[in-house]
């Protein structure tokens, strides 16, 4: 497989896989980032390299035993999230061409896209100017509107609830922030028990069904959530939107009851900078160890350069509220939220 | 079984270790902290309580489905690795801070583990309020070795696997060096103040085994039983001393090209010294991610504790913590050489004869 990405014409990717006979089985791992998907590009900023590879590891410092980096470089011999497991260099980690080199175990290809390539694409869009958010947008006559906020407080079912409003979806996932605009990531929804509004009840196919009822099994039995990923092609009667102009953000908190506050811009971004690093975990552990050797480095002020992005592109923003909402979403805290949005 | 157990750091910080657990094995629960056990502390800063408690985590935020955060207060039902577990702070940020903490269920349990999970996990949760509660007060808890001989202190700075742990045994055991800490030691206006943890299991090493490598799960056992049979001191004849910070050595161990066996050191010029106080800082961040690796636990979850609070917190004082370097290390660090020590990948005696060889002819 050679296939390339294109994100809006500012960040181009593209990943090399030569599949074995078991990952063939699991043709769907790069479904995250199929929304970037392009024809053929001539130039790309980075390009990612799947299977196994021989690391070029010499005269690297080694740290914690399993990191090896030099300028430029590292290599991690080994990583591991649960039952999925990795190696992973980068070479050209600030300068010249960017190829990453990824070998995972069948479980660890399916959280690459996830753990490893966003993640490496927030850190390069950063680096042009874009902030990445983790949030839904929706917009309305151009306007856009985020919801930012952790697992579980409600992105996705507001995002939803204003489809049936009127409203168009831009994201639902995460969102870019570029000067005056906010541009889509259009990943695949991510269906849980808990965010299954009745758009998407109504119009989940036979197939979908079928795996959404099987991960909410083995959320019972486990413990472990598993979301159903589906296209938005696939369900939504409407096309995502890809940008917006950016009107206000909400920070959704899942807490006791309704509360809704208007804070200020460096609150918010404390808000949004927290929210982004506990996404970019194991990310951001490569992050550090990089930093560690070279604190000056572009790896180890991502997270001064990502406040400093964030600070320029929501000079424009009209309001930001922090939300306090019920833990379980009832029609009366959507309306509420509407109520907000609308004013 | 129900035990309690105080600690004093060096008349900063008073704890208490309250384990009330199956796990019955006496005197296990003492290992991390022994140097510093008193007979009783009057009014422990910190309590940690092992064994099953009921949470009080009514009327809190919920982040990411499984962390309930209150002004000063969080509780979380976790797992990773092979242990499951629930953790329970309160007066996280303010006031007297009690840990709660149960091993919940477990999978692929195996024997060691089952010994030693339920005790060093909630320690390493105790090990991280008291570096918050250190850098409250002005002391920093830095990820570093030392060794100290005259009243005179060498720092050992580096990641794991650059053998600080072997340096330190070699320092103590040919150079006549008294130990400071191995994994983590106090800084505090230019004195290096001891921390030493697992203070029996770096005497059993320093005793039996020519350099850390050598450690594994058959001496693991060995120790063990030899600390269930009382073979080892439950606590040290003094308490953990202090020197003052004669000079920083940054290790870093180098892949480089197969063959290259030499040491080399070289000093750090001064006007580096504020990236060299960002690598320490760093460094005591990534413990979080690599502290509990042993265990199968590399989610970093402390940070997660820490993150979730600072997202529904943003402006509390652990929030900024979290953002910034710490100033005492930069102050603590002024006006002392510090120098580059880069060693090959492999541990030889002579990589200390070399480094020890350059210390003296610097007047050491």
């Amino acid at each position: 497989m050679n296939k390339y990405y294109n994100i809006h014409n500012i960040l181009a990717f593209r990943i090399i896989d030569n599949p074995s006979i078991g990952d063939k089985l699991f043709n769907d791992w790069d479904i995250e980032l199929r929304g970037f998907e392009s024809n053929n590009l001539n130039s790309v900023d980075f390009v990612i390299s799947m299977g196994r590879f021989k690391p070029d590891n010499h005269n690297c410092t080694i740290l914690d035993n399993d990191y090896y980096i030099k300028e430029n470089y590292l290599y991690c011999r080994r990583d591991s999230c649960q039952h999925a497991k990795w190696q992973l260099e980068i070479s050209g980690l600030e300068q010249g061409e960017t190829i990453v080199h990824i070998n995972p175990n069948l479980l660890g290809k399916m959280l690459i896209p996830e753990l490893i390539i966003n993640p490496l694409i927030w850190f390069k869009l950063t680096g042009k100017g874009y902030p990445v958010v983790h949030g839904s947008a929706v917009s309305r006559d151009s306007q856009a509107y985020i919801f930012a906020g952790r697992g579980a407080s409600g992105k996705t079912t507001i995002a939803l609830n204003l489809i049936e409003k009127g409203f168009k979806l831009i994201s639902e996932h995460f969102v870019i922030l570029g000067k005056n605009s906010v541009l889509n990531f259009p990943t695949p929804l991510h269906i849980m028990d808990f965010n299954l509004a009745p758009i998407l009840r109504n119009n989940m196919s036979s197939n979908h069904k079928k795996s959404f009822r099987l991960n909410r099994l083995i959320h019972r039995v486990t413990g472990k959530r598993i979301a159903t990923k589906v296209l938005p092609e696939d369900i939504l009667p409407e096309p995502l939107v890809d940008k917006g102009k950016l009107h206000s953000i909400f920070i959704l908190l899942p807490g006791v009851e309704f509360r809704a506050t208007r804070i200020g811009k460096e609150e918010l971004i404390n808000h949004l900078v927290t929210n982004q690093k506990l996404e970019t975990i194991p990310f951001v552990k490569y992050m550090m160890e990089y930093a560690y050797l070279f604190p000056r480095s572009e790896m180890a002020t991502y997270w001064t350069r990502y406040v400093e992005t964030l600070s320029h592109a929501l000079d424009t923003a009209s309001a930001f509220y922090r939300v306090e909402v019920p833990l379980n979403y009832d029609g009366e805290t959507l309306k509420k939220l509407n109520q907000l949005v609308e004013d | 079984m129900k035990q309690t157990l105080s600690y004093n750091i060096h008349d900063i910080l008073k704890f208490q270790i309250n384990s009330n657990t199956k796990y019955g094995f006496s005197g296990l629960p003492n290992l991390k902290f022994s140097s510093f056990r008193v007979e009783s502390v009057a009014k422990p800063d910190i309590i940690l309580n092992i064994g099953r408690f009921t949470p009080s985590n009514s009327n809190c935020y919920v982040v990411d489905h499984k962390y309930y955060v209150k002004n000063n207060y969080f509780y979380c039902h976790d797992s990773n690795g092979k242990a499951s577990w629930q953790v329970e702070i309160t007066g996280l940020e303010q006031g007297d801070t009690t840990i709660n903490f149960n091993i919940a269920r477990r999978f692929q349990p195996q024997p060691i583990d089952l010994i030693y999970v339920p005790l060093f996990l909630p320690q390493a949760f105790l090990l991280r309020i008291i570096d918050y509660r250190l850098s409250t007060t002005g002391y920093f808890l830095a990820h570093a070795g030392a060794v100290a001989k005259d009243d005179q202190a060498y720092l050992l700075c580096g990641r794991a696997g650059c053998f600080k742990t072997s340096l330190c045994m070699e320092f103590v055991r040919r150079a006549g060096f008294t130990w400071l800490g191995d994994d983590r030691v106090i800084m505090h206006q230019g004195k290096v103040l001891g921390f030493p943890m697992n203070s029996s299991m770096f005497e059993f090493m320093t005793r039996h085994l020519p350099d850390e490598t050598q450690w594994s799960r058959l001496r693991l056992l060995q120790f063990t039983a030899g600390h269930l049979l009382g073979k080892h001191k439950q606590t040290p004849e003094s308490k953990p001393g202090s020197a003052k910070l004669k000079a920083i050595l940054v290790i870093a161990r180098n892949s480089g090209p197969d063959g290259n066996e030499k040491v080399t050191l070289s000093p750090i010029p001064q006007s580096q010294l504020e990236q060299v106080a960002d690598s320490l800082a760093i460094s005591s961040k990534l413990e979080d991610f690599k502290g509990l690796g042993s265990f199968g636990i590399n989610s970093a979850p402390f940070w997660h504790y820490i993150l979730a609070y600072s997202f529904v917190f943003p402006e509390s004082s652990i929030a900024t913590q979290e953002k910034q370097p710490a100033e005492s290390l930069r102050n603590a660090l002024d006006n002392i050489p510090i120098y580059k020590v880069s060693i090959p990948p492999e541990y030889s005696p002579s990589t200390f004869n070399q480094i020890h060889q350059f210390l003296s002819e610097r007047g050491g």
